[in-house]
């Protein structure tokens, strides 16, 4: 697999880790603590675990 | 003067267009400080009436015809009596807090904790459920209409579709389900009408097919395809006129309920019991068969508009409520930034199971035997328990805070609302 082909699968799902970080530091920032952990946990889930899956998808 | 009033009442119109500012406009606060605006009667009965019933398309009536076999009509009959009985329960638990939602009473009485355990558990199965119907009917759709694409640009798509849905808001979901409702209706009749030249009553016979302790057993199980009981409990104080909220909630369970009696009853008696297993898309099956001379055939690539209809406004709705019932139990002022994580994270887990026979299996074994604890369990018992905390503290701080009139369950103060 080339370089590029990877880009291109993982792009989309950094992209929207990065939008849910924002989101989770943004609550976090406004003084919502309960809210940036979830917004953090939900960063975790969604955007780790996505992530893990597409490299792992795109290694076996 | 005349402008200024002008442009606030524009920018107020704007907001309500929006669909999430509604609630602004009137007032009134849906639940932990997150604005979901409101809908009527119709529209919320209409919209869960689908949610609902829209497991006929999937292997639903499949699975269901071999565990309870000829008598596999009774099983939603009994499913639906079940679920529109636990209904009244947490309609009468609720009666006292008409603009409150479920989470809202759990958090009074057993504090944020107990919110975000019962939104933590709700958003799992809803997330869980939604992923596994996105992967059904992806492979439905490869497997009948599509057989060359690859089941990850089918899942896109869908998912693009039901995350806009999803994004529109409450009222816009509940909006385009009525105005859909009726092609779906009259679609709907005409798939179960027009195949009837194949039905055969005596394939009903025996009437109690494996007994009746299979049949109440397997209605018993299956409570967990109603899950707008749950849904309702939550999003109850979304509901404009409160007075109409127990008839959203028999109708739209007894509606689904009786469409997923009919047809089953079609499926058992035009395909027979014995071979019910075999068919994977059973209502597929059913419009294929449909040969009404030569000009009125191959109906089935109709049926699947009514079909991809029906699953885009059951999935939106499902990572709609995911995402509320997240942003709810995290008190998080907005719940719209959630939608896109949340579709990626369905996209993920709809693949995580190798191949269509275990979604099936899954489906099957996991979520409908022990999808009930949630839907109908959890509501009806996190209820109960905070009416007798309640009924509890009331005792304990003596007769002062009984003469509330309005709460006739004793809750006095309003704790950890959250974001507001």
């Amino acid at each position: 697999m080339s370089i590029f082909q990877f880009l291109l699968v993982m792009i989309v799902p950094a992209m929207i880790s990065v939008y849910a970080w924002n989101f989770a530091i943004w609550l976090w920032r406004s003084g919502n603590r309960l809210g940036g952990v979830g917004g953090f946990l939900l960063t975790l889930v969604s955007g780790g675990g996505s992530l893990g899956y597409f490299v792992f998808k795109l290694l076996i | 003067m005349a402008i200024s009033a002008r442009g606030e009442k524009v920018k107020r119109r704007m907001r309500t267009d929006s669909g999430v500012k509604m609630s602004e406009v009137s007032g009134r606060n849906t639940g932990g400080g997150i604005r979901t605006g409101h809908a009527g009667v119709a529209e919320w009965t209409v919209l869960l009436t689908i949610y609902m019933a829209t497991d006929v398309f999937l292997s639903y009536p499949s699975r269901v015809a071999q565990e309870a076999a000829e008598a596999a009509w009774m099983v939603p009959l009994i499913s639906g009596a079940i679920a529109a009985l636990a209904y009244v329960a947490i309609h009468w638990m609720m009666k006292g807090h008409p603009t409150e939602s479920l989470l809202d009473i759990v958090e009074r009485a057993l504090t944020p904790v107990g919110s975000i355990v019962v939104g933590l558990i709700g958003f799992a199965y809803f997330v869980l459920q939604t992923a596994l119907v996105m992967r059904e009917f992806t492979e439905t759709v490869v497997a009948t209409v599509l057989p060359e694409t690859p089941a990850a640009v089918v899942t896109i798509l869908f998912l693009m579709i039901v995350m806009y849905y999803a994004y529109k808001g409450l009222e816009g979901m509940t909006r385009v389900a009525i105005l859909i409702s009726a092609f779906l209706v009259i679609g709907f009749g005409l798939l179960l009408i027009l195949p009837l030249t194949w039905f055969h009553s005596y394939l009903l016979t025996p009437i109690l097919g494996k007994g009746l302790g299979a049949v109440a057993l397997n209605g018993l199980t299956n409570t967990s395809m109603f899950a707008g009981v749950f849904i309702l409990a939550v999003m109850r104080s979304s509901v404009r006129n409160q007075r109409h909220t127990l008839r959203i909630g028999l109708i739209s369970t007894l509606a689904s309920a009786l469409i997923m009696s009919v047809v089953l009853l079609l499926f058992v008696g035009t395909f027979a019991v014995a071979v019910t297993g075999k068919v994977p898309f059973p209502m597929y099956q059913l419009a294929r068969l449909i040969y009404v001379g030569r000009f009125v055939q191959r109906v089935e690539s109709l049926y699947v508009f009514i079909w991809t209809a029906a699953a885009i406004m059951k999935m939106g709705l499902g990572l709609w409520i995911a995402a509320y019932l997240y942003a709810r139990a995290f008190h998080m002022p907005t719940m719209r930034p959630l939608i896109l994580p949340m579709g990626m994270m369905l996209f993920v887990l709809s693949f995580l199971p190798p191949d269509f026979t275990t979604v099936i299996q899954l489906s099957g074994e996991l979520l409908e035997r022990f999808g009930w604890a949630v839907t109908i369990a959890l509501p009806v018992i996190a209820l109960l328990v905070a009416t007798i905390v309640a009924s509890i503290r009331r005792r304990a701080h003596g007769e002062g805070e009984k003469d509330d009139p309005k709460d006739d369950h004793g809750f006095t103060e309003r704790g950890g609302a959250g974001a507001q």
